[in-house]
């Protein structure tokens, strides 16, 4: 399959065209910047935000009125519970570390294999599963909470029809769209002020892109928007622990899907600790060695990790209001 | 009745039903969905384009991040559950064809979208060793001795079809870096530091490896051209579309067309129906006018009847009064005449002496004792009828009996005045005379109850009539004034006066007067306060009518105990009516 198959899309052509034109000067010169800053806001509804609020720490959510979304994403302190692996209902210990509940509207798909297209159907799957919330079902759910006053009216105002798995389930998202962590230094620096972050942040961001790690962890997010295998360069089986998980294999069955996950966001990467998917390594300089080691296949200086700790350092931005 | 019931509930339901299916058949949603559908298409055409564009533009760095690629694939993904919702998905079943599109551009996308994700993670990689291999290789380059120039030659022939094909995407430099690829690592002897080597060698094999993938991953999906399946899917799903549009508008025009025929039938139904009423009606129209015109004519013959038995209960009132009338006179002219008659014997005696008288005297010789003795007789008869005075009273009583005779004649004048039937039927006339002559006629009512006449007349009014029934109205009111006033006595006084333009006449009584009810049906037919027998109830009615053919007008005022007053208006002789 060479080139010559795309002339029969004659569309292509052109862009093929412009594409080689451009190809010599784009390879040297780094023009556009890979990380966008985070949007102010995301498209939602406030009415159905404000319900989601509530059933984000509403315990009977959880079969057994012990656990709410917040009991793992805890709102205040970066969305996360600072465990490798979360405990679900009865103490049962998961399978995966979780991850930050900010800006996750901004991933291209949820969790850690990216098996949940929407926010909406990560809830339905975090509840509905016997390890977290252990829900039989969703109707179980709506039984829980349909005679509760504040819900029963909430949902009539919001949604002009009874509570129901779908509403809760995009109630809870629409609020979790409302969770972004806009105006951070960097993205003020991205929008023009030089002097948001420090030399040595920048010097971290030159080297961020320098080393490539920017290659997986761009956009937005700083990563969220693609799949990618770990170890790329060098076989993770090296490294006790990070290889046992297969990733998206379980789901598709392709081999080339093997230790494939999704590209975690490195935005508040600072502030939520332990890393990876297992939740396996503690620190971020640990985390940074592992990922210039596999997937980077480079030795990078100490100093240069120091600075693109600086950088990440100034990813955070401002928490939503009212959190 | 129950048939049209039926009709009418079955256009109704009929309506009701047709309207339904018209209105669903036509609402604007349907072609909403087909707006939707279509732009849903469109959006698709135009984000595989824009994908495409992406792909290239990640592939050859002028993209730096994945967000936009990302939103893009994700959409492509969300869309093939957005297509199983659409409107498009509703006409699956009534074309192969269309359904056979959707899945073949189901699969396209769910493929397409799986080497997107596969390309972004390859693509990452490629261009990380891309850009970081050959600098790295001239480093080494440097670092291998001049002694050594063939593995120097070597190594330096890789990174140059490195950068080539970094560069320039020279293809024909691919073989070169591959098999080089194997072999740089023999040149580890060669370093102090491995560890340069090694990484360049990775990156080396990591962009032979990649740049396969990430080449095959990129032309898969290229070629995985979604746009001429959704144009064939968008002209099925029009073609669709418009053939049940059609469809639908010929089922609607069925409905509108059946609707029209059922009202028109029905419509028809009822004109028949109205038809058959309209003659009935006209029938039963007929029939009641025949009736009515019968019973009319009835009515009109037992009135005429009536009016005559009134005429005739009148007349005879009338004639009763009359026959008293001229019986006084002639009681007492025949007493005179009998009286006279007795008279008549003493003037016999003497003219019979007076004869004997002179058949002695003519006799010659005449014996003068006979004559004396015939001569004594005469004397004696003569002063026998001095002495009664019987000339005088034969002369008074023929004077009496002339008088009553002329009495006789006068109500007979009267009479015929009153009546007049020699005259014509509308012409002037004096009320005043009609009056008069109805006084007399009534006279005899009117003396029975002892009432006083008191006239209050003008001499000239005149009024344009028939006289006969004027008198017959006056004659009505004066026999019901002489009714009322009981027998003790009282008065009836008329007054007759001129108002502007007419000629009032009223009748004002001392009788017992009428209650408030009595006015109310006094001018009504059969209405009488008299015994049975003795009224007909037509007396004022007739006189009513009478007045109204005369453009007057008749009114009545009374109060129980307190008389009446009977007034009658007609307009002057002279007055233009």
């Amino acid at each position: 399959m060479g080139l010559s198959m795309l002339e029969i899309n004659k569309l292509y052509i052109p862009t093929i065209i412009v594409a080689v034109c451009l190809l010599v000067s784009a390879v040297h010169v780094d023009a556009v910047e890979p990380i966008l800053p985070i949007p102010y806001s995301l498209p939602h509804d406030p009415a159905k935000a404000a319900l989601g609020k509530k059933l984000f720490s509403d315990v009977r959510l959880s079969q057994d009125n012990t656990l709410s979304c917040e009991s793992c994403h805890f709102l205040d302190r970066a969305g996360v519970d600072f465990v490798d692996r979360s405990a679900g209902i009865r103490g049962q210990i998961g399978k995966r570390n979780s991850p930050t509940v900010f800006n996750t509207g901004l991933n291209f798909r949820q969790l850690w294999d990216g098996r949940a297209d929407t926010l909406e159907m990560q809830i339905e799957m975090a509840v509905k599963s016997p390890t977290v919330m252990g829900m039989a079902s969703w109707d179980e759910v709506v039984e829980k909470l349909k005679d509760i006053d504040e819900y029963r009216q909430g949902f009539e105002v919001a949604y002009k029809e009874p509570i129901n798995p779908v509403n809760i389930q995009n109630a809870i998202a629409e609020f979790e769209r409302t969770l972004l962590t806009p105006n951070s230094p960097f993205d003020r620096f991205l929008r023009g002020d030089a002097n948001a972050i420090s030399p040595i942040a920048k010097q971290g961001y030159s080297y961020f892109k320098a080393y490539g790690c920017v290659s997986c962890h761009q956009g937005a997010n700083v990563g969220g928007n693609l799949f990618q295998k770990i170890g790329v360069l060098k076989d993770i089986n090296l490294r006790k622990g990070l290889s046992a998980d297969m990733g998206r294999f379980a789901i598709t069955g392709n081999e080339w899907d093997k230790r494939v996950f999704k590209v975690p966001s490195l935005r508040l990467a600072v502030l939520t600790p332990p890393y990876f998917h297992d939740g396996s390594v503690s620190t971020l300089r640990e985390a940074i060695d592992i990922m210039t080691e596999f997937q980077l296949g480079r030795q990078v200086p100490e100093e240069h990790k120091d600075a693109i700790i600086e950088f990440l350092k100034t990813l955070p931005g401002e928490w939503p209001e009212g959190i | 009745m129950r048939i049209k019931l039926i009709l009418l509930a079955l256009l109704l339901i009929t309506g009701v039903v047709l309207g339904t299916f018209y209105y669903k058949n036509n609402s604007a949603s349907s072609n909403d969905e087909y707006m939707r559908s279509l732009a849903l298409i469109n959006q698709l055409k135009q984000t595989n384009a824009a994908l495409n564009v992406l792909l290239l533009s990640s592939r050859y760095g002028l993209q730096a991040d994945y967000d936009e690629l990302a939103k893009k694939n994700v959409f492509l993904a969300d869309s093939v559950a957005v297509l199983k919702n659409s409107n498009i998905a509703g006409y699956i079943d009534s074309n192969v064809e269309l359904s056979d599109s959707i899945r073949e551009l189901e699969e396209k996308i769910i493929l397409k979208v799986d080497i997107v994700e596969n390309f972004k993670a390859h693509n990452a990689v490629l261009r990380n060793s891309i850009k970081y291999a050959p600098p790295l290789g001239d480093q080494l380059v440097e670092q291998i001795k001049n002694d050594k120039q063939k593995q120097r030659n070597f190594l330096e022939s890789v990174n140059q079809a490195l950068y080539r094909w970094a560069l320039y995407g020279d293809k024909s430099q691919a073989d070169i870096i591959q098999s080089g690829a194997r072999k740089i690592l023999d040149l580890l002897p060669l370093f102090e530091n491995e560890v340069p080597l090694i990484e360049y060698s990775s990156h080396v094999i990591a962009v032979v490896e990649e740049q396969e993938q990430t080449q095959r991953y990129l032309e898969n999906a290229l070629s995985i051209d979604l746009e001429p399946t959704l144009g064939k899917m968008e002209s099925l799903y029009t073609a669709s579309y418009l053939a049940h549009s059609a469809e639908k508008e010929r089922l609607s025009n069925y409905a509108i067309i059946g609707y029209g025929l059922l009202t028109l039938l029905v419509a028809a139904y009822f004109a028949l129906m109205l038809r058959k009423s309209y003659a009935e009606l006209e029938g039963k129209v007929e029939d009641r006018t025949a009736k009515i015109n019968s019973a009319y004519k009835e009515l009109k013959e037992s009135q005429d009847q009536l009016i005559q038995s009134e005429k005739m209960a009148s007349l005879g009132q009338m004639v009763a009064g009359i026959a008293h009338e001229i019986n006084t006179p002639l009681g007492y002219v025949n007493n005179n005449v009998s009286i006279v008659n007795n008279l008549f014997l003493s003037m016999n005696t003497l003219t019979k002496g007076l004869g004997n008288v002179y058949q002695e005297a003519i006799k010659i010789p005449h014996d003068k004792k006979i004559l004396s003795s015939h001569l004594v007789q005469v004397l004696r008869q003569y002063r026998r009828m001095q002495q009664d005075g019987i000339v005088e009273e034969a002369k008074e009583l023929l004077e009496d009996s002339s008088h009553g005779l002329n009495d006789i004649a006068e109500l007979v004048k009267n009479l015929k005045s009153f009546s007049r039937l020699d005259m014509r039927a509308i012409e002037r006339f004096n009320v005043c005379d009609g009056l008069d002559s109805t006084l007399k006629i009534a006279n005899s009512i009117l003396r029975k109850s002892n009432v006083d006449v008191i006239k209050n007349y003008i001499p000239d009014a005149l009024i344009d009539c028939n006289p006969s029934k004027i008198n017959q109205v006056f004659l009505n009111i004066i026999t019901n004034a002489a009714q009322a006033i009981p027998e003790s006595g009282g008065q009836l006084t008329i007054n007759v006066e001129k108002i502007g333009n007419n000629v009032r006449v009223g009748f004002v009584d001392t009788g017992e007067g009428m209650d408030e009810e009595t006015q109310s049906k006094i001018f009504d037919p059969f209405f009488t306060t008299k015994p049975v027998g003795e009224g007909t109830g037509l007396g004022m009615s007739i006189s009513y009518k009478i007045v109204k053919e005369h453009k007057g007008r008749i009114e009545v005022e009374s109060e129980k105990g307190r008389g009446a007053v009977i007034t009658v208006e007609f307009p002057c002789h002279d007055s233009g009516l």
